[in-house]
């Protein structure tokens, strides 16, 4: 089972927490908008909680799929 | 009997003897909400707001709420399923007029008391409304949906709105009605708009709005304006007038801490809270009220009052403690996103490569050769790297010689 990551853009403000706490898995974007750039593994998966976590905005979810 | 111990216990929680009673359905309140349920803390909340509506986003007001490109919806900070599903009793229509802390009890202006464990203020600030404003037709200033709803209504492409007020409210109210074709006239009581940007910023943005069509005026203070057959008659300091339809004033916001006695000055002093919030030991304060006035930094405090509530302390919590402040305005399509607190007076350096003009640039301000703040304009890639070079006392010129190591360059 693997875990996704997803920014909703419209709630996305901008404010770039998550590419400070995970920079593997994020990236601003031109127009200021986060996106998702790296796969969640085992060794990253502590971070990309802490960003779903931490997003001011509450516009990042982690979502199991596969198996 | 057996139901009546029971039935005693739920009026003890309804009436908030577990409970945490947070006033103002504001950003700060809803987030204080939201952390609190995060961290496990399963007593009784209520959530006291004093408009009708669900808690709503303010940034939104001055840009595309005013424009009308986006709706209710998208200033909706949570929705009727969400606080179910938060398990708060969420009370409207209700303002809290008086604190007696040692009866643990708040007053509200529909006769009821509501009792307390805790409790959370977050009644947020109130726009400031100079005596020359109350008069005039419209809504006079800008800071509730319903003063939004209210200026939406009544201007049209050739309306003429005089602003009052320079800053991100002013400013942005400026740029968006511009654009919609309204005519309006700014006036600021410095050189420049988004004055606490320093003169070189603020005077790209200052420029922005004169090419698109708004006529900045310097150095204007109304001192008194009537309302007349044709709109408003504006006088100003200098002895000229000014006709208009409408008149705005942008001139800040105060916080609300009438109600909270002798944990807010007088005069409208905002709340004295410590760095976890605290007031008092059973009151805690996020946001405007405590006087800060940035969407984040509302967050920032409401969620380490829920922390600290709750006695969390991890390394969230400590992020949170540590957070550099950050703020961001919307001048036309330019995002301007600021970090740190710099004053106006301090040194601003582009970064290396980065021209002013052009509208897309970052720069450090110092003050002594240490950082003090960071702007971006239309630069969000930057951000992450400015936070972490502000996280720390930082030299000037460590900054500006990584931005030439890193190669990068607008």
């Amino acid at each position: 089972m693997s875990q996704q990551l997803h920014v909703d853009e419209n709630k996305c403000a901008g404010h770039a927490l998550c590419t400070v706490i995970a920079p593997d898995l994020f990236e601003m974007d031109d127009r200021g908008k986060a996106i998702v750039i790296g796969q969640v593994d085992d060794a990253n998966l502590a971070e990309a909680e802490e960003a779903v976590a931490e997003c001011p905005a509450l516009a990042i979810a982690m979502t199991s799929s596969g198996s | 009997m057996p139901g009546a111990g029971h039935r005693h216990d739920l009026v003890g929680l309804v009436s908030g003897r577990d409970g945490v009673l947070v006033v103002g359905a504001s950003l700060a309140g809803l987030r204080t909400v939201h952390e609190l349920r995060t961290c496990g803390f399963d007593g009784a909340i209520r959530l006291l707001g004093g408009e009708q509506t669900l808690p709503y986003d303010r940034p939104p007001l001055s840009k595309g709420y005013l424009a009308g490109t986006v709706g209710t919806e998208a200033v909706q900070l949570t929705s009727e399923e969400e606080l179910r599903s938060l398990d708060v009793e969420f009370v409207r229509g209700v303002h809290a007029r008086s604190i007696d802390l040692d009866a643990r009890r708040v007053s509200c202006d529909d006769g009821t008391d509501l009792a307390f464990d805790r409790l959370v203020a977050a009644t947020g600030g109130h726009a400031v409304t100079p005596q020359w404003v109350r008069d005039l037709p419209g809504p006079g200033v800008l800071r509730t949906v319903e003063d939004a709803d209210g200026l939406r209504g009544l201007v049209r492409p050739g309306t003429r709105v005089v602003i009052v007020g320079g800053g991100f409210v002013g400013s942005e109210v400026a740029a968006t009605l511009c654009s919609a074709g309204v005519r309006v006239t700014l006036l600021v009581d410095g050189d420049v708009v988004l004055g606490r940007l320093g003169p070189r910023v603020a005077g790209v943005f200052t420029d922005l709005l004169r090419r698109r069509g708004v006529e900045v005026r310097s150095h204007a203070t109304v001192i008194d304006a009537t309302p007349d057959e044709s709109g408003v008659h504006l006088v100003l300091a200098d002895g000229t007038t000014l006709e208009g339809d409408l008149a705005l004033a942008a001139v800040g916001s105060a916080p609300t801490t009438a109600w909270l006695g002798e944990l807010a000055g007088p005069h409208a002093a905002p709340m004295t809270v410590d760095r976890h919030g605290r007031a008092h030991e059973r009151v805690w304060g996020a946001g405007d009220v405590t006087g800060t006035g940035h969407w984040a930094e509302a967050v920032r405090q409401a969620r380490v009052a829920a922390r600290s509530i709750v006695g969390r302390e991890d390394r969230t919590t400590h992020r949170l403690l540590d957070e550099v402040p950050y703020a961001w305005t919307d001048q036309f399509e330019v995002k301007v996103q600021t970090l740190g607190r710099p004053a106006a007076t301090d040194t601003f350096h582009p970064l290396p490569g980065h021209d002013v003009g052009s509208l897309c640039f970052s720069g450090v301000y110092s003050r002594a050769g240490q950082v003090t703040g960071a702007v971006m304009a239309d630069r969000p890639q930057d951000l992450a790297r400015m936070r972490r070079h502000l996280a720390a006392p930082t030299r000037v010129s460590a900054v500006l010689d990584d931005a030439v190591a890193s190669g990068e360059s607008a």
